[in-house]
């Protein structure tokens, strides 16, 4: 009995250090693809991999936590529409400009200053907004006990649709913008762009939420065996609504991002982001049936699409690479999850093994 | 009896599920300290019982006293928190977190006056608990790698965690291997004597005559009596068990074996069986037993063809057969009567008609169309020939009483018209009156000439109608007996690893 | 179908009944409001866009439905059948059209095998999962292929008569189309609801492990009912194609939804077992009328789609709460009783 329980936590050991293992897999694609194209390994280059995963990043995250009670959602790219038009609506809305004269560099330069609601105030409704789609999600999918694929592939259309209603078919752009909001994704701090900032914060919060806090290892309880958490007493549902509320704020966080980078809001900001998302889960060691994922397995699956993305352009392997993008994040997520699959028969096959002494 | 001495007082208690009354009346009195064993056959309410006591299922009358106080047990947390832990029969366990979380889950550990849970604390606490029972299961291992006997313990651990007053255990050595379940033997005797009172629902008279201080019997959801456990041994518990003496039950059978119909040789498959063979004749009732474990659903599997065997040789009326699936299987002339009637033997919402007919739509076909009226006439014959309790074969299968239920999957296993019969635990959950019914159709099938492989777990039934029995123990055949040779004493003796356990003792030594 | 289950008839019954007020309803609610645009000629000439096409992708999807399963790549099949069709026609001198329709069937057909393959290989995979995967990597391959261009210059024939012909009945004028979809629906009835494979389909999608156990073949029905789903998605991007006369990679977009939805509203549950070939004809005719209807009304393809998306979550949330209210009412009789007595 000593045996089989040491020889098991050496093969889980293996397992645990499947972030090793992944950090080590980019490391090695980051420096190949280097080999072919040197402008590639050169550290503008790198962060600017980091930058722009880091929306994907935030939304990998939000994805991590319903995968983690065992749902799935498809309508995130509608949650960022939705609550990022909001958001801009009302700072349209809003939109005070006024014409200055200030001096700049030593000469009198006229500047145009846009203002409108507090920044703090539009990340709070974009957020919010995102809340409460993430919100209607998790109940149609714990109280409503509707499939998830098919509560999210609804809302989808009901949110891209609230979206189109709300924005009566115009489009917010940057003369509509405020400043600040402009900025949020431009800033530099200490050598980093804002972007990085924000995605280290979320990660830093989500981190310590799944790994330290009661209601974050319930997520984790939830997924892993309904059953057991229901004779521990946790409300189960409860769970299951927390982690779309979660996946829809970092929905709308990440929406308000990308509106500041391309500085356009438009009804449907139709990125089909969702498969990028759940490839970088489920590269990242996220389990689909749920209990099983950290936070840094899925920041560095994003992280290796985001490389393989890049490199796809740096190298110009298939003409305009942009083409392929679409069937390789396919073809990743399902490599990953066969391999998942495979991984865990050749487990099973194992303990089978040792079994009969 | 003093009152104080009573840590817990159940009476009255009554549960009603759509259809069937599960609890009827059951009381239950445990004394501070004690070990007290709850047995029934399956169906009889022993899970619902303890599930009511630990908060999962409200009851619908009777009250529940703790220390002399009444208390609701509105929930598991209720239950908890008065110190009321339960190791299920089927682990309640999270497979992908680690041993400590699955101790410490719903009481997590904090250092200090840091917010968050403490990881260091947690696997702290887990190791001082598991070392306590005498385990050095790593509390960073997952839950998943671990064997069951490991599990369990971790179950203990989280009993023990949670200053547990009474501790259930709903069948734990069921999955143990002797070894295991004498370690296990000792960790419940340590734990009476510092104080906890144990309620043990165990199958095996092993469990109970060892462990057990006094022993209580239900039988379909009513409480028969509770006896202290030197004034009782097993023939009266089973009496009580079962309600009438075995006798009663069992057919005479008269036919003799004909020609070999199934051959094994050899069949083997990594991790569940070795090295199996025997031989199934016309007319013959052959047995399967022994423990929970040792492999006998999973031979049966293989001959059905649910799963593949890595090694062996099935020969069917002299030509040797690659049985590949279920289909392949009663094209071959075997057909399976599964274990888990409601999961794998039938498809509740159909009606007791199309579940009949499935096997065999062939045979109800009229211009390529399925004819309603040939099936409806095929379950009439049924209903009348087992005599199966419904109003017609528009009935639903899940409408149906447990027994019937089996006479349904029964049916459909004579529709396939396959020579070669397997039959895993065919009376398990069957009301007593069916059991009847059901032995009597095993023994006309047997002098028809059809070749019966009966997988069971009741040693009254095997000795009752098998012509012979194979005993199997940790995936091997142990032991062959014929009718003549077959006594509980032996059976119960081949189907027990002695020899593994003095060398296992004499490993530790 | 209504021998299988002693509950289902009753229910289904109701349900079907319930379809056809609907109808009835929404003919009614539009025809009065633009009582000129409204008209069953009108109507008939725009099942074209709104039944035919959805229409054969919702007979696949019912299929798989009642398997227990889903198929979130069809609207990728089809565009990608569409584009193997267009540019296999199209490109340099190109092959006879009947070939490219050839090609474009078994394009469809190997893509909903990929599923199959995928989905009996790896049964610990949620279909959900799988064709999610492949729905990403279909597309991408059309993508590919087409890149951002269309592909047209199809024979004439193939808009003119099939596109928008149509045949005169009963001084209707019936798109050809519609007449296509309507001569498949009958062998679909039969065979799901009358023959012994429509049978054990049911089965496997009622308790997968109890029919494997009672010599259902059911990996080579996951098999057969995901290939013939591909299929049936190419034949619908097929119709879509001579309407529309071009192909681009983006063609055929949530269209998986709208067949889910046409499915579950016609009587589907996403849970398996249950189905109706009436109900889903039933389902389509009352898609038509509302599409038609609220574009009329709003001219907006968005709140067309955000009704769709409402209409697929109520239908589905309903019977959900009904039963999970009918069930506690239940207990709560039988508490009472036994206080009673």
């Amino acid at each position: 009995m000593p045996e089989q329980a040491k020889k098991n936590s050496a093969f889980s050991a293996l397992l645990k250090h499947r972030e090793v293992g992944l950090a080590a897999i980019l490391v090695v694609l980051f420096l190949l693809v280097g080999l072919r194209n040197l402008a590639f390994t050169t550290g503008p280059n790198a962060l600017f991999i980091m930058e722009d995963t880091a929306i994907m990043i935030i939304l990998a995250l939000g994805m991590l936590c319903v995968l983690l009670v065992g749902s799935i959602d498809i309508s995130i790219s509608a949650i960022m529409a939705l609550s990022t038009m909001t958001a801009g609506i009302v700072m349209k809305q809003y939109l005070t400009i006024t014409e200055t004269q200030a001096m700049v560099n030593g000469a009198m330069t006229s500047m145009t200053l846009r203002e409108s609601t507090p920044l703090v105030l539009i990340i709070l409704i974009g957020m919010g907004v995102g809340a409460l789609s993430g919100a209607m999600n998790g109940a149609l999918i714990a109280y409503g006990r509707v499939l998830p694929i098919v509560a999210t592939l609804g809302m989808q259309y009901i949110l891209y649709g609230l979206s189109h209603v709300i924005s009566d078919g115009q489009a917010v752009y940057r003369k509509d913008m405020p400043d600040a909001f402009i900025n949020l994704s431009r800033e530099n701090l200490l050598g980093l762009n804002s972007k990085i900032w924000i995605m280290l914060a979320v990660f830093l919060l989500v981190f310590l939420f799944l790994t330290y806090s009661r209601r974050g290892r319930y997520l984790y309880a939830v997924g892993s065996s309904p059953e057991a958490a229901a004779m521990s007493g946790i409300r189960i549902q409860r769970s299951r609504l927390l982690a779309h509320v979660i996946m829809g704020a970092l929905a709308g966080l990440a929406g308000l991002l990308y509106a500041s980078r391309d500085t356009k809001i438009t009804q449907d900001m139709a990125m089909s982001y969702e498969m990028y998302v759940i490839a970088a889960c489920v590269i990242g060691g996220v389990s689909v049936s749920g209990g099983r994922g950290k936070a840094l397995g899925v920041v560095l699956g994003a992280l290796t699409i985001g490389v393989i993305n890049n490199a796809l352009t740096m190298l110009r392997l298939t003409g305009n690479s942009e083409f392929w993008k679409k069937a390789i994040q396919g073809a990743l997520i399902l490599m990953a999850v066969v391999t998942n699959v495979l991984i865990q028969r050749a487990k099973e096959r194992r303990v089978l093994k040792d079994r009969r002494i | 009896m003093h009152q104080e001495d009573l840590i817990l007082q159940m009476a009255g208690i009554t549960k009603i599920f759509p259809g069937i009354r599960a609890l009827d009346d059951v009381r239950l009195d445990l004394r501070r300290g004690e070990i007290h064993a709850l047995i029934g056959e399956n169906g009889a309410g022993k899970s619902t019982f303890i599930k009511v006591l630990t908060g999962i299922h409200q009851p619908d009358a009777g009250i529940i006293r703790l220390n002399g106080q009444e208390i609701v047990m509105a929930d598991p947390l209720v239950a908890r928190r008065h110190g009321i832990a339960a190791i299920y029969q089927h682990l309640a366990a999270y497979p992908d977190l680690s041993v400590a979380e699955n101790i410490f889950m719903g009481n997590e550990q904090t250092q200090g006056r840091l917010p968050g849970i403490s990881w260091k604390k947690t696997n702290q606490e887990a190791e001082k608990l598991l070392q306590a029972l005498g385990s050095d299961i790593d509390p960073a291992s997952e839950m998943g790698s671990l064997s069951v006997a490991q599990q369990q313990i971790v179950e203990i651990a989280k009993a023990l965690s949670q200053n547990a007053q009474v501790l259930i255990m709903d069948e734990p050595t069921a999955a143990l291997s002797l070894r295991e379940s004498e370690e296990l033997y000792n960790i419940v005797r340590n734990l009476k004597q510092q104080g906890t009172s144990i309620i043990l629902i165990s199958h095996r008279f092993e469990d109970i005559f060892s462990l057990a201080d006094r022993v209580t019997v239900l039988r379909d959801g009513r409480y028969i009596g509770t006896w202290d456990i030197d004034e009782t041994d097993s023939d009266m518990l089973v009496k009580h068990m079962v309600g009438r003496s075995i006798d009663q039950f069992y057919p005479t059978k008269t036919t003799l074996a004909g020609e070999p119909l199934l051959k094994v040789e050899g069949l083997s498959r990594t991790g569940f069986f070795e090295d199996v063979s025997f031989t199934l004749h016309a007319g013959e009732i052959l047995g399967l037993t022994g423990l929970v474990g040792a492999g006998r659903t999973e031979v049966v599997e293989v001959l059905s063809g649910v799963t593949r065997p890595d090694k062996g040789k099935i020969t069917v009326l002299g030509e040797q057969r690659h049985i590949t699936s279920p289909h392949e299987a009663m094209k071959q002339g075997l057909s399976l009567l599964p274990e888990d009637r409601q999961k794998q033997g039938l498809l509740l919402p159909w009606t007791i008609q199309s579940n009949i007919t499935l096997p065999r739509l062939d045979l109800h076909k009229r211009h390529r169309l399925l004819s309603p009226q040939s099936e409806g006439r095929a379950a009439e014959e049924y209903i009348r020939m087992l005599a199966i309790k419904a109003r017609s074969g528009g009935d639903t299968a899940e409408s149906l009483s447990g027994g019937n239920q089996q006479k349904v999957v029964i049916s459909k296993l004579l529709t396939c018209g396959t020579r070669i019969i397997i039959m895993d635990e065919p009376t398990k959950g069957v009301d007593v009156g069916s059991k009847a019914a059901i032995y009597q159709i095993m023994v006309d099938l047997a002098g028809e000439g059809y070749g019966i492989l009966m997988v069971s777990s009741e040693m009254p039934e095997v000795l009752g109608i098998c012509d012979r029995a194979l005993v199997m123990r940790e995936g091997r055949i142990a032991a062959v007996f014929t009718r003549g040779e077959m006594t509980p004493e032996a059976l119960l003796k081949a189907a027990m690893p002695l020899e593994k356990a003095r060398k296992g003792r004499a490993e530790h030594a | 179908m209504s021998r299988l289950t002693n509950r289902l008839p009753e229910w289904l019954k109701r349900w079907e009944w319930i379809l056809v007020i609907l109808i009835l309803a929404v003919f009614w609610v539009f025809s009065s409001q633009q009582p000129d645009n409204y008209t069953l000629s009108k109507l008939l000439n725009q099942t074209r866009v709104y039944m035919v096409d959805v229409g054969f992708m919702a007979l696949g999807m019912l299929t798989v439905l009642i398997l227990g399963d889903i198929d979130i790549s069809v609207a990728a099949t089809a565009a990608l059948s569409a584009t193997v069709m267009a540019v296999s026609y199209n490109q340099g001198s190109g092959i006879p059209f009947e070939a490219a329709i050839a090609l474009m069937l078994i394009t469809g057909a190997v893509c909903g095998l990929i599923n199959g393959l995928l989905v009996t290989r790896f049964s610990e995979l949620f279909p959900m999962i799988i064709t999610l995967s492949t729905q990403t990597l279909y597309r991408g391959i059309a993508y590919i292929i087409l890149k951002d261009q269309s592909s047209g210059r199809f024979p004439a024939w193939f808009s003119k008569d099939l596109g928008y012909g149509a045949m005169s009945i009963l001084g209707l004028d019936v798109p050809i189309m519609l007449v296509c979809f309507l001569a498949v629906l009958p062998a679909f009835y039969i065979w799901l609801h009358k023959t012994a494979s429509g049978r054990r389909i049911f089965a496997a999608g009622t308790n997968l492990t109890a029919s494997r156990y009672s010599g259902v073949r059911t990996g080579r029905i996951k098999l057969a009912v995901f290939t013939l789903n591909g299929l049936m998605a190419a034949v619908g991007g097929f119709f879509l194609t001579s309407r529309t006369g071009s192909v681009k990679y983006t063609i055929a977009t949530g269209f998986e939804m709208q067949a889910i939805a046409i499915a579950v509203l016609g009587g589907a549950s996403t849970s398996g077992g249950r189905g109706s070939v009436v109900g889903l004809l039933l389902a389509l005719v009352l898609m038509t009328g509302l599409k038609n209807g609220l574009m009329l009304v709003y001219n907006d393809a968005f709140i067309l789609n955000l009704s769709i998306g409402l209409l697929l979550i109520l239908i589905v949330l309903i019977p959900n709460l009904t039963g999970e209210l009918r069930r506690r009412s239940a207990v709560r009789r039988q508490r009472l009783s036994l206080q009673k007595a």
